[in-house]
């Protein structure tokens, strides 16, 4: 898969417009997948009407929301309101930088991708943490409390089962993460470590069963409560674009990016990242809501422990192998 | 193209795409505010006071506790990429450097710090 064509300044340049445009595109049609999906577990029919299958409804929310009246409450911290949906785009966007897609297509390869995608990551969740505080209003100001905490305890959890990945692979860069991975994926010795990581990402995410920060039965929607036009639709478009980066990290991380048998390069990849996506959404509609107590709980007391266990196993394995 | 550059280029790309939709959408929407309009959203109650205040320490407690855990998980990245070649010592040091992490935790634990009720 070397494309002649991606060679020079002006091939990256081209690489890096039809990988963004391909990943938001992505991201608004996982909002319409949401929807037929739900719909479907729910036994009903779902968006339908914009197009065949309800294909257009993304774009038609696009246009719409653009053209509806942009209501700052007098108590919001104007800046504030506008910083906030704009971080929570750009993080996906810095995200997938450092993703390699198949030999060959990645927009970056610095040795510190790891570290890079961690960090930009965890950009979405001062988006979601100032959207809260900026709002001026006491449900959003819940939500961004609840956020903050909840962040901050997956974090840590996170970054050392991503370190188990690191540690087999002897790099922090995804691309020899993802070489290292030709022969034995590594969810086979680092199941720990992909258990560990994969509920950490929903947690990241704000995805139920950890959706505390949005809950809306409690909260009215949470921190984008006080958000309308396109400010809410990027916040809307942020989330489904962080689902996105948290499959393409799972997949590359533990379950061998591009490596597969029979089928070429960027299909396998494209297959486990839909798996992932389907995956969030299934549970979505399976487990119930945790309660605060409970996840803080979990994070602390139970992935912690487990998380530095399987970097113990990662070094016994890579030392006995 | 070196690639620093690249992710410089593409810190600027992110912050434009997010910042140009947020732009286009405040120049071409309706403004129309009226008194109502302006008002937080509290399911329908008369806002009370600035919400803004101090804030339960529990979540200053998290925090405290993240920013040193964190700190000493971020020792272990340059670790990581040496445990090939240093082999045993790396091992020994690794399964060290966890047992001290491990000794504040258990401290944090005994002292209630991370019982949230």
């Amino acid at each position: 898969m070397d494309f002649i064509l991606f060679k020079g300044y002006i091939g990256w340049f081209l690489k890096v417009g039809i990988i963004l445009f391909i990943f938001l595109t992505a991201a608004a049609y996982m909002v319409w997948a949401e929807r037929r999906v739900s719909a479907w577990m729910q036994d009903r029919i779902g968006p339908n009407l914009v197009g065949p299958f309800g294909l257009l409804q993304p774009l038609a929310d696009v246009l719409k929301l653009i053209f509806k009246e942009d209501i700052v409450p007098y108590v919001a911290d104007r800046f504030l309101h506008f910083l906030a949906p704009g971080l929570i785009l750009a993080a996906p966007v810095l995200a997938i930088t450092v993703i390699p897609f198949a030999p060959g297509i990645w927009i970056s390869n610095p040795d510190f991708g790891l570290l890079w995608l961690l960090g930009s990551t965890s950009i979405a969740a001062y988006g979601v943490i100032l959207g809260g505080i900026a709002g001026g209003s006491k449900y959003p100001l819940l939500g961004s409390l609840r956020s903050m905490s909840q962040i901050v305890s997956y974090e840590l959890p996170m970054g050392i089962s991503a370190l188990g990945a690191a540690v087999m692979a002897g790099s922090l860069s995804l691309v020899d993460i993802v070489e290292a991975q030709r022969s034995l994926w590594f969810i086979v010795p680092q199941f720990l470590g992909f258990l560990v990581f994969l509920i950490t990402t929903y947690a990241e995410t704000n995805r139920l069963p950890f959706d505390l920060p949005e809950a809306e039965a409690e909260l009215t929607g949470g921190y984008h409560t006080e958000f309308s036009s396109l400010k809410f639709g990027w916040f809307f478009a942020g989330e489904y674009a962080n689902l996105i980066i948290a499959s393409l990290s799972v997949s590359v991380l533990f379950l061998g990016g591009w490596y597969g048998p029979f089928l070429p390069g960027i299909h396998w990849l494209i297959l486990k990242t839909l798996f992932f996506l389907f995956l969030f959404l299934w549970v979505r509609w399976t487990f119930p809501r945790f309660r605060f107590d409970q996840l803080m709980f979990f994070s602390w007391k139970v992935l912690l422990p487990l998380s530095l266990l399987n970097l113990m196993i990662a070094t016994l394995v890579k030392l006995l192998w | 193209m070196d690639e620093l550059w690249k992710l410089g280029i593409m810190l600027l790309i992110a912050v434009i795409l997010g910042y140009a939709g947020v732009v286009l959408s405040i120049i071409l929407g309706p403004k129309r505010p009226n008194k109502e309009k302006l008002e937080p959203y509290e399911s329908g109650v008369r806002p009370g006071k600035w919400p803004r205040g101090r804030l339960a320490v529990k979540y200053f407690l998290v925090a405290v506790i993240f920013l040193i855990f964190d700190v000493e998980a971020i020792l272990l990245f340059p670790w990581a990429l040496h445990v090939n070649d240093l082999r045993i010592i790396a091992a020994f040091e690794g399964g060290f450097f966890i047992l001290v992490l491990l000794v504040g935790y258990v401290y944090a634990w005994a002292k209630g710090a991370i019982k949230w009720l």
